[in-house]
C-alpha cells in the first residue's frame, strides 16, 4: 500500500461527502416540493393516464411491475428484431432468445450483467433504445422505491399512501438522471470517449496486422452507467476499455459518480425525517463498512501473487494500478453498480471476497440509486427491533412502533436474497451444464458460481470474469436470479412502506432508543455485517477462504 | 432397373416417415425460435403475474 494510494481514497471520499449535501437538498426539493416544470410534468402524467395522485404501497408497486413488464418485453422484442431494425451498421444478426430474455432481465432490474460481448452482439439501437433506456427507468424506479420507503417512515398524519410511482419516475429522469447525464457525457467526450454512430473502422496496426475498432454511442451510454448504477460497459471490457475510460480524470469522476446520487439519497432522508442526524446515521454506517472493505481489498491486492511471487497485476490495467482497481472494484460492489475496470477474477482470494461479501451484504453500503438506502432502512427495522428485544423496550423507529407485520416483512426481504442465491448456486454446482461453464476448478471455481448468482440477484452485474455465462442454463438461471433478487425484494420493501405510513406518531419519551447517535451506528453495521456472516459464510469459507489457505500452503487453482 | 426404383421409393418411405415420426426417445431435437420466443414471454408475464399475487399476499398479512 501507498500514500499517494491512499490519498486518491481520501480524496474520493471527501469528493462524495462534499456532493452528499447539495445534492441531497436538490433532490429533496424535486421530490418532496411542488413541480418544478408543472406544465411539462402535466402533460406527461396525462399521455400516461394518471394524475400524478398519491397511491397506496400496493398501486404504487402494482404501477412498478406493469411497467417493468413492459420494459423487458420491450427490449426483448428489440434484441430479436434488431437485425430488422435501422441503426445496426455491422448488421448484427438477431440475439439468441436465451441470452435476449437475460438482457432484458438484466437491464430492466439496473443489474446490466452481460453475458455476451456487446460490440459484437448488440447494434446500435438495441444499445441506445433497448438498454440506454433501462438504464434511466430501472435507476429511477429504485429511487422511486426508497423514496416510497422513506415516505412509510417520515410522514405524519397523511395517511397510508406512500407517494405516486409515476411521479417519481418522471422527477427522477427529468430533473436528476437526464440533466446530469447530459453534462457528465459531455464531458466524457471532451476526454476521449467515442459518441457516433460510425461504422467499425479496419484498422493496420504497427506490427501489420488487421484490427477491427468497434465505434458507437459509447459517452451517452457512460454517463448514465455510472450515475444509475447500472454498470454495463458498451464494450466488453467495460471500464477498463480506454474508449470508455480514457483517463485518470474519467476513472475518477466514474467513481464519484456511482456513489454521488446514493450517498445524497441519505442526506434527503434526513430532511424527508426533519431531523439531519437520522441521514448523517445512515451515511456514517455506510462510510465505516466503506473503509473496512476498501481497506480489506487494497491489503489484499497490495500482496504478492502466491503462484507468482510478483505484484498481483493480471487482470489488472497499468494504468489505474492497485489503489485504483481495488478503489473501484470496493465502490463497484458497495453500490449495485458493476462497472469495472479490473477483472475481479484474478484477484488474490481475499481481495475477490471483499466484493462478493459487499455484494452479499445487500449492497447496502451507498447501495445502489435507490436500492441502498430501501435496503438499509431494511436493516434499520432489524437493528431498531434488535435493540428493543435486547433491552426490553418497545421497539420505535422516529416516532412510529415496528409490530409484528413490519418484522415478518423484513424477514421476508432479508430471506428471499440468500434463497436466491444459494439454491441457484447450490443447483449450477452439481449438473454438467453448470459446471462445463467454469474456467477454474476448485474452491475458485465455487466462487466463480457463488459471485455470478450474487450479483445478478444483488442487481449489481459485475462477473468474476472466469464464467462462460452464455449458455441456455446460464441465461436462464441468471435471468430469473436477477428478476427475483429485484422484484421480490422490492414488494415486501413497499408493503413495509404502506404498513409504517400509516402509523400513528408517538412523541418520544424517556424509553425512546435514539437511532441518531454513534451506538446506533455501531449497531447498525452490526446487523449488517452478522446478517451477512450468518448467511453466507459457510459458502465463503468453501470458496475464496479455502482458496487462501491453499494458496498460503502452495497451491493455486 | 427397377429394383434399383423399389430401393429409391423404400428410401423415400424411409425418409417420410422419419420426418413424421415423433423423435425417439433418448434423442432431442431443439425448439424452433418461435417457440422459445413464446416460452419466453409467457415465462417472463408468469413472473410478474406472480409478484402481482406476492403483492396481494403481502397486503393480506396480519
Amino acid at each position: 500500500m501507498t500514500a499517494i494510494g491512499w490519498a486518491q481514497i481520501g480524496l474520493f471520499f471527501l469528493v462524495v461527502l462534499a456532493l452528499t449535501r447539495p445534492l441531497g437538498a436538490y433532490m429533496f426539493r424535486v421530490f418532496e416540493g411542488p413541480p418544478l416544470l408543472p406544465r411539462l410534468e402535466r402533460a406527461a402524467f396525462r399521455l400516461c393516464g394518471t394524475a400524478g395522485e398519491e397511491q397506496s404501497w400496493a398501486a404504487y408497486t402494482i404501477a412498478l411491475l406493469a411497467f417493468s413488464l413492459f420494459g423487458v418485453l420491450v427490449t426483448y422484442a428489440i434484441e430479436r428484431l434488431q437485425l430488422r431494425l435501422p441503426f445496426n451498421p455491422q448488421h448484427l444478426a438477431a440475439v439468441e432468445p436465451a441470452l435476449a430474455f437475460n438482457t432484458a432481465a438484466s437491464f430492466s432490474t439496473n443489474t446490466n450483467w452481460q453475458s455476451y460481448t456487446p460490440e459484437t452482439t448488440m447494434g446500435y439501437l438495441t444499445q441506445m433504445a433497448g438498454l440506454a433506456w433501462h438504464n434511466f427507468t430501472s435507476a429511477a424506479a429504485g429511487i422511486g422505491v426508497a423514496l416510497a420507503l422513506a415516505r412509510g417512515f417520515t410522514r405524519k398524519g397523511r395517511g397510508a399512501t406512500v407517494g405516486n410511482f409515476w411521479a417519481d419516475l418522471l422527477r427522477a429522469i427529468l430533473y436528476v438522471l437526464l440533466p446530469v447525464s447530459f453534462f457528465y457525457a459531455l464531458f466524457l467526450v471532451s476526454q476521449g470517449v467515442l459518441q457516433n454512430l460510425a461504422p467499425y473502422r479496419e484498422l493496420t496496426t504497427l506490427e501489420g496486422v488487421k484490427q477491427t475498432l468497434a465505434m458507437g454511442p459509447v459517452a451517452s451510454q457512460e454517463a448514465i452507467k455510472m450515475l444509475g448504477t447500472n454498470g454495463g460497459g458498451f464494450f466488453n471490457a467495460n471500464s477498463a476499455h480506454p474508449f470508455e475510460n480514457p483517463t485518470p480524470l474519467t476513472n475518477f469522476v466514474q467513481l464519484v459518480s456511482i456513489f454521488a446520487i446514493p450517498s445524497a439519497l441519505t442526506w434527503t432522508y434526513g430532511r424527508m425525517a426533519g431531523n439531519q442526524r437520522q441521514g448523517w446515521a445512515l451515511f456514517a454506517a455506510m462510510a465505516v463498512l466503506f473503509f473496512a472493505g476498501v481497506t480489506a481489498t487494497y491489503a489484499a491486492e497490495s500482496r504478492d501473487n502466491p503462484a507468482l511471487h510478483a505484484p498481483n497485476l493480471e487482470g489488472k490495467e497499468t494504468r489505474f494500478g492497485i489503489a485504483g482497481s481495488a478503489l473501484f472494484a470496493t465502490v463497484t460492489t458497495d453500490a449495485s453498480c458493476g462497472a469495472v475496470n479490473a477483472m475481479h477474477d484474478s484477484f488474490n482470494p481475499l481481495g475477490g471476497l471483499v466484493p462478493l461479501v459487499n455484494i452479499q451484504l445487500g449492497e447496502v453500503i451507498f447501495g445502489g440509486v435507490g436500492a441502498g438506502l430501501y435496503g438499509m432502512l431494511v436493516f434499520v427495522l432489524l437493528a431498531v427491533f434488535i435493540a428493543g428485544l435486547m433491552v426490553g423496550r418497545t421497539p420505535e423507529y422516529l416516532g412510529k412502533k415496528i409490530e409484528a407485520r413490519e418484522m415478518k416483512l423484513a424477514m421476508l426481504y432479508v430471506l428471499v436474497f440468500p434463497l436466491v442465491i444459494l439454491s441457484l448456486a447450490a443447483w449450477a454446482a452439481v449438473v454438467p451444464y453448470g459446471t462445463s461453464s467454469l474456467a477454474n476448478a476448485g474452491p475458485h471455481g465455487l466462487t466463480e458460481i457463488l459471485y455470478a448468482f450474487s450479483s445478478g440477484a444483488g442487481n449489481n452485474g459485475s462477473a468474476f470474469a472466469g464464467l462462460n455465462a452464455n449458455t441456455p442454463f446460464w441465461n436462464v438461471a441468471l435471468g430469473i436470479d436477477m428478476l427475483a433478487g429485484r422484484f421480490l425484494m422490492i414488494v415486501p420493501a413497499l408493503a413495509i412502506a404502506g404498513s409504517m405510513a400509516g402509523k400513528k406518531v408517538i412523541p418520544a419519551g424517556p424509553g425512546t432508543f435514539p437511532t441518531d447517535g454513534a451506538l446506533f451506528v455501531a449497531l447498525l453495521v452490526s446487523v449488517v455485517v452478522i446478517v451477512g456472516a450468518l448467511t453466507f459464510f459457510p459458502a465463503l469459507s468453501l470458496g475464496p477462504l479455502a482458496e487462501h489457505f491453499a494458496g498460503a500452503a502452495g497451491k493455486v487453482f | 432397373m427397377q429394383s434399383a426404383r423399389r430401393l429409391c421409393n423404400l428410401q423415400a418411405r424411409a425418409a417420410q416417415a422419419a420426418e413424421l415420426r415423433p423423435a425417439a426417445a433418448g434423442t432431442r431435437t431443439a425448439p424452433s425460435a418461435a417457440m422459445l420466443d413464446l416460452f419466453f414471454v409467457l415465462g417472463t408475464v408468469a413472473f410478474f403475474a406472480l409478484s402481482w399475487a406476492y403483492v396481494r399476499y403481502c397486503e393480506a398479512m396480519p
